[in-house]
């Protein structure tokens, strides 16, 4: 090659050099942005890039009875974890899980890609799956992955349906209830109670998940833990409940709809809080089937009826017009009225339940005896809807009780202006007088009815009822007891009291009512025979306590459409109940 | 005859070059150890570049006994044992992800020979194109160099080893703008590049094209094909002005990058030794080509203008498309970092070149034939 030839070359290839310089003094320009300009931020990229949260769930604290029975526990079961970095094929991964636990395949690419966490984190996508679903898949897990079966526990019922309304249940938390409750740290899947004590006590219930803060290299593995945060185990409970009492109430109840409830006056303590019908919260736990909802929302088993059921509460609302009359002093216990078997007011006979036969005459204390209701009419009409109204609202029959349960409803009592804006009809005396005996448009709740009782047993003090006895400490073993609140005193006078007392004693003696005898126990009662708007269908209630001037129980049997015509007959049934706590409480408390 | 000096500068420029990739091992190395308690693969491969280097470098002080000009009769048969290389490997071949590289030798020991395919299609061509006016015109010329270039491109595309193929490919038809071409000439033989170009397209393996997809937009996949680069960006990027060190890197010892150690080494550099140091790895780059040019321009003999461009060539397309890879500016290839990549076959290719470029300065004024 000649010289103008080389030449010619040489300085294509000074060009071509000067290009190469070119392009790489690009790669400076770049790497000055990436390093220098953002160097900062890929710092802080590649910091997020190597630490991962692990956190694994606390065992929830345990349910149990006053005497230490276990209503209440977590069982060892398995979940199915997704981890999306690990997904090879994630449709037929996902399906195969799909398959085997009956989900939908939408629903669990839904939760893998809602989930908001990075690829490594392994996601929860199913829990308590089941023994046969965990078997098979344990079986193809080589072949999938991403997809991960890890032991975990399930919430447990061991005594089946006692107390459900009561205890409630878990579930799955919600979408609305996470958004509430992320800056708790909730995340999805994560167990929630739902209803009852689970809910109610959830704070103390759940306990703090396990946190570790590795490091991991690129395939997600652990390289090194920097901070560790162990589970701390949810608080166990101890509930005032006493489970054979609880049985023996639910017993009673059987299939009917109904409430009974035990409640000891003297602070509170709730020892037996029954609805009917009811249901076993287990099946929430593995998954209702639709058999059991369609059964469930016939007969309104998941309803507690004890605390959320308005009804008219009937004669059991006499103490009520009683009190009103002896602290307004329009009557006095010596006061006389006759019952001729009725009452004619404004042109309508009002007959006495004994009609075509008659009371004659009679006192405050016999007319409790033998539920008169001419001599709670007069009362009424004599004390006028204002004062009836007062003395409804000093018995907090408006007001929710404060029971430590999610779902309370308080009762309801009228008034000429509510009338007048629902109706449009003006308050009639009539209207007074059906007040008085607990009819028309009073409602009560049970839970209120047995605070009313409650609070007369002891002189216008009233526990607010509670369910709550204590928290266990699941580290010391430290119990903290829940200290009783006085929630209301009546500002009645003891007086008037003691005659409303003696009068309900009356009931339970011969020629009451009612007649219970529990040893030689002086025991209160009053029953109520609510109509239902059906002929020959009642709701019925019977209400005690004892003993009488040392008040240790009450009691409250209830029955909505009752099978009973007469709520005299739940007598036995109420004798029942309280025989059983006399057996079991009575002899330490020296009774008899 | 003039005086045989060395040229100082180049063989400087490549000694730093392998001093840094050293440096970056072990530096690499020690921060494995801080982070895993414990040294881990990167020293490995310090060790093991330690005795590929000596290994090399006493290959490359041996061939300063060998006049280049002796290469121009080693030339055709070295390119038919390496062409039966290439057949070989795709039956014989191992290699990571399906793909069929290496001639597995001894051990963890491999030859790679698609790597030394790099220099022998540089003395092939030099060899064609410097071949005697009387026996063969230019047109002629250019089309032996295709006949020559292009069976290896497609053997080594069949490996499959896009990036090195196209290497081939590339410092071929950087040594023919050298040749005496027109500017006309250049262009034409620009187009039919290009249409060539759009044929290669068309015959690419899915991967491969999403790659080259991934590369035009890697955050539309970020756990797939997208993955390595972000992950190359993000430790690169970290290393922010003056490095993480050794105490403060993690995605090195963590191995978030992958194939750190060969591939993406320019991103252990990035997190290591920071801007400081990536901008002045590729200041030694530019020092090399530079001190290439001027060993070329004191060059007269055609054979070995032609290997030096050839060489210079070869550096310059694989240092940019492979930091330029690390740091999303080009596709994701197989094409390793010259003197500082760990790998057996590349590290000799280079050190070889090397030391034929110094071996042609040296015997610049020699005889000719």
């Amino acid at each position: 090659m000649d010289k103008l030839q080389q030449s010619r070359q040489t300085r294509r290839f000074l060009a071509v050099t000067v290009f190469f310089t070119l392009i790489l003094l690009g790669i400076v320009a770049r790497l000055y942005f990436l390093q220098v300009v953002k160097g900062s931020y890929y710092a802080g990229v590649a910091e997020d890039n190597r630490l991962r949260i692990i956190s694994t769930d606390a065992p929830r604290g345990e349910i149990r009875d006053r005497n230490g029975v276990v209503l209440a526990t977590d069982i060892p079961s398995f979940d199915i974890v997704v981890t999306t970095y690990d997904l090879q094929n994630s449709d037929q991964e996902l399906g195969v899980v799909a398959t085997l636990t009956g989900m939908k395949l939408q629903t669990l690419k839904d939760t893998v890609e809602k989930a908001g966490v990075g690829p490594f984190t392994p996601i929860t996508v199913a829990r308590n799956v089941s023994k046969s679903a965990a078997l098979k898949l344990a079986e193809q897990e080589p072949d999938l992955p991403g997809i991960q079966l890890v032991m975990s526990t399930k919430r447990s019922y061991p005594l089946g349906s006692l107390a459900a309304h009561v205890l409630g249940y878990t579930g799955e938390i919600g979408s609305t209830e996470l958004q509430e409750l992320r800056a708790d740290g909730y995340v999805m899947k994560d167990t929630i109670g739902k209803d009852g004590v689970e809910l109610q006590y959830e704070s103390l219930l759940r306990g703090q998940k396990s946190q570790k803060l590795i490091e991991v290299d690129a395939g997600g593995k652990a390289v090194k833990t920097l901070q560790e945060k162990p589970a701390v185990p949810g608080k166990s409970i101890v509930l005032t409940i006493d489970s054979r009492l609880q049985k023996t109430c639910e017993e009673l109840l059987g299939d009917n709809e109904g409430a009974a409830i035990m409640m000891d006056p003297r602070n509170g303590d709730l020892l037996a809080l029954a609805s009917a019908p009811t249901f076993d919260p287990n099946k929430f736990i593995s998954g209702v089937s639709s058999e059991d909802w369609k059964t469930w929302s016939a007969k309104g088993s998941l309803f507690d009826r004890a605390i959320a059921g308005s009804l008219p509460p009937a004669s059991t609302f006499k103490v009520v017009t009683g009190t009103a009359g002896l602290e307004t002093r329009t009557v006095t216990d010596r006061s006389i009225i006759y019952c001729g078997g009725g009452l004619t007011v404004g042109g309508r006979l009002f007959k006495c339940w004994i009609w075509p036969g008659g009371h004659g005459n009679e006192d405050i204390y016999k007319a409790y005896a033998d539920s008169c209701d001419t001599y709670f009419w007069t009362v009424a009409r004599l004390v006028g809807v204002e004062s009836m109204d007062t003395y409804a609202h000093k018995f907090g029959i408006d007001k929710p009780t404060g029971i430590d349960l999610p779902g309370e409803t308080t009762g309801f009592y009228p008034t000429p202006q509510w009338k007048l804006g629902k109706f449009k009809e003006p308050w009639y005396e009539g209207d007074t007088m059906n007040m008085g005996i607990g009819q028309g448009y009073v409602l009560e709740t049970p839970i209120r009815n047995i605070s009313i009782y409650s609070s007369i047993a002891m002189n216008g003090t009233l526990w607010r009822p509670h369910l709550l006895k204590a928290s266990i400490d699941p580290v010391s073993k430290a119990e903290t007891q829940t200290t009783p609140v006085v929630q209301d005193t009546l500002g009645v006078s003891a007086t008037t009291l003691a005659i409303v007392k003696k009068g309900l004693n009356l009931v339970s003696k011969t020629g009451g009512t009612s007649r219970i005898q529990v040893g030689n126990i002086e025991i209160c009662a009053k029953t109520g025979t609510a109509e239902t708007g059906t002929p020959n269908l009642y709701h019925t209630w019977m209400l005690a306590f004892a003993p009488m001037d040392n008040p240790q129980v009450a009691v409250l049997l209830m029955f909505e459409n009752s099978p009973y015509q007469r709520s005299t007959s739940m007598t036995p049934l109420v004798h029942d109940m309280l025989q059983q706590y006399f057996d079991l409480y009575g002899g330490k408390n020296g009774i008899n | 005859m003039k005086s045989h000096r060395l040229p100082l500068v180049f063989i400087i420029s490549v000694l730093l070059l392998l001093g840094f990739g050293l440096a970056t091992f072990y530096a690499a190395s020690l921060a494995e150890r801080y982070t895993l308690g414990h040294f881990g693969s990167f020293y490995s491969y310090f060790e093991k570049t330690l005795l590929l280097l000596g290994l090399s470098l006493t290959i490359a002080v041996m061939l300063q006994f060998v006049n280049y000009r002796f290469f121009r009769y080693l030339t055709i048969p070295v390119y038919v044992i390496q062409t039966g290389l290439l057949v070989a490997v795709l039956f014989i071949g191992s290699g990571m992800y399906g793909s069929r590289r290496w001639i597995p030798l001894m051990g963890s020991f491999g030859l790679q020979p698609s790597e030394l395919q790099k220099l022998v299609i540089i003395l092939v061509v030099a060899f064609i194109l410097t071949l005697p006016e009387k026996k063969l015109a230019t047109g002629l010329k250019i089309l032996l160099v295709i006949a020559a270039v292009v069976p290896s491109v497609l053997l080594v595309e069949k490996e499959p080893d896009l990036g090195s193929a196209s290497l081939l490919l590339g410092t071929s038809v950087i040594m023919l703008v050298h040749f005496r071409l027109t500017g006309r000439q250049l262009l034409v033989l620009g187009l039919v590049l290009a249409l060539a170009a759009g044929g290669v397209w068309f015959s690419l393996r899915p991967y491969q094209r999403t790659r080259i997809e991934t590369f035009l937009n890697p955050q539309a996949d970020p756990l797939g094909n997208g993955y390595n680069v972000i992950q190359s960006i993000v430790a690169t990027g970290s290393g922010s002005i003056w490095g993480r060190g050794i105490k403060g890197s993690t995605q090195a010892p963590l191995s978030f990058v992958p194939v750190q150690y060969a591939d993406f080494v320019f991103s252990l550099v990035g997190e290591l030794f920071g801007f400081a140091g990536s901008a002045l790895l590729v200041l030694l780059f530019i020092m090399l080509l530079w001190s290439t040019f001027l060993v070329f321009r004191s060059l007269t003999d055609d054979f070995a203008r032609y290997i030096v461009v050839g060489i210079g060539s070869m550096w310059f397309l694989q240092a940019a498309v492979n930091m330029g890879m690390t740091i999303g500016l080009s596709p994701v290839t197989g094409i390793p970092l010259p003197f500082i990549s760990y790998g057996g076959s590349s590290l000799l290719t280079q050190v070889v070149a090397a030391s034929i470029v110094v071996s042609i300065y040296r015997t610049r004024d020699e005889f000719r034939f």
